[in-house]
């Protein structure tokens, strides 16, 4: 084995498959998991424009309209919340992604969206 | 993007890419259902991105770098939790001490290069023991493909000086 002269990527690939807990393989992708990240995202979709008459509104969208409200009122004060708020329309990820990214950045938004939509 | 073609795009992504994926989680974790955690985590992350209208130029880079931004995490979380307190340390030191000589020795091999080589250095070797090439990696880490190599080069120089060192013990 050359280890001395050049970087060699198969002497390292050959260690680490011998590394304990090498012994399960993932080739494919594992179906149980499928099926739950189709679930949760099925719901996530349903939550993300929530443009639902406010009177059929279900638990969720209420917790997700709530939460993000919260968010927007700690980030940038009540005055912005009333003005995404609109005419009467509840907030909404898809209203309220557009400003978060712009004042947050990308990576911050993705975090924010994921915990008002955490336990969902 | 609008929710059903983020949805699409993020199955077929999984589809792709889930199973290198886990064996990657694992192999940071060595823990499956953290492991399995870190896979759905990061493909809802891979979601909320899409509709957030990002632009994922390589989605297999992207994937990894939130996995293992994921498992770093939860691991440096975990570690605050479950903090030894004082008293217990020279318990816990003794029984880390007796279950280390019975090792597999691959694992020491790598534990050792671990402690050795700086975060980043060591990021990029698992990297390229899995197959990305210098690009992917320099994307997953938002590096430039110069800096992997220096990274990688460095790497090898600590551990060719480490293995000469093995080789003629004072």
């Amino acid at each position: 084995m050359n280890l001395l002269g050049k970087w060699h990527p198969g002497f390292w690939k050959r260690k680490l498959q011998a590394a304990p807990g090498r012994d399960v393989h993932f080739e494919a992708a594992p179906a149980s998991g499928l099926d739950d990240l189709q679930m949760r995202l099925n719901q996530w979709s349903d939550l993300w424009g929530q443009d639902a008459d406010p009177a059929i509104r279900t638990a969720a969208q209420e917790l997700v309209a709530e939460r993000l409200t919260r968010w927007i009122e700690r980030c940038f004060g009540q005055h912005v919340e009333s003005s995404l708020r609109g005419k009467g329309r509840p907030i909404s990820l898809a209203s309220s992604t557009p400003i978060f990214t712009a004042f947050l950045g990308r990576r911050a938004t993705r975090e924010l969206s994921r915990r008002v939509l955490q336990d969902i | 993007m609008d929710a059903q073609s983020a949805r699409e795009e993020t199955i077929q992504a999984y589809q792709l890419h889930a199973g290198v994926l886990l064996a990657y989680a694992h192999r940071l974790t060595r823990d499956d259902p953290l492991a399995q955690d870190a896979l759905q985590e990061t493909f809802l992350r891979y979601f909320l991105a899409l509709m957030q209208g990002e632009d994922i130029r390589n989605a297999r880079a992207w994937l990894h770098r939130v996995a293992h931004n994921y498992v770093c995490e939860t691991l440096r979380s975990a570690r605050v939790r479950t903090a030894v307190p004082l008293e217990d340390a020279g318990e816990e030191r003794l029984r880390d001490e007796r279950g280390m000589p019975g090792a597999d020795r691959a694992a020491d091999w790598i534990e050792a290069a671990r402690q050795l080589l700086a975060p980043r250095e060591w990021q990029c070797v698992q990297l390229r023991a899995a197959g990305f090439d210098y690009t992917e990696i320099a994307t997953e880490l938002e590096i430039r493909p110069g800096t992997v190599g220096s990274l990688l080069h460095r790497a090898t120089e600590k551990l060719r000086i480490r293995l000469k060192k093995k080789e003629r013990p004072a």
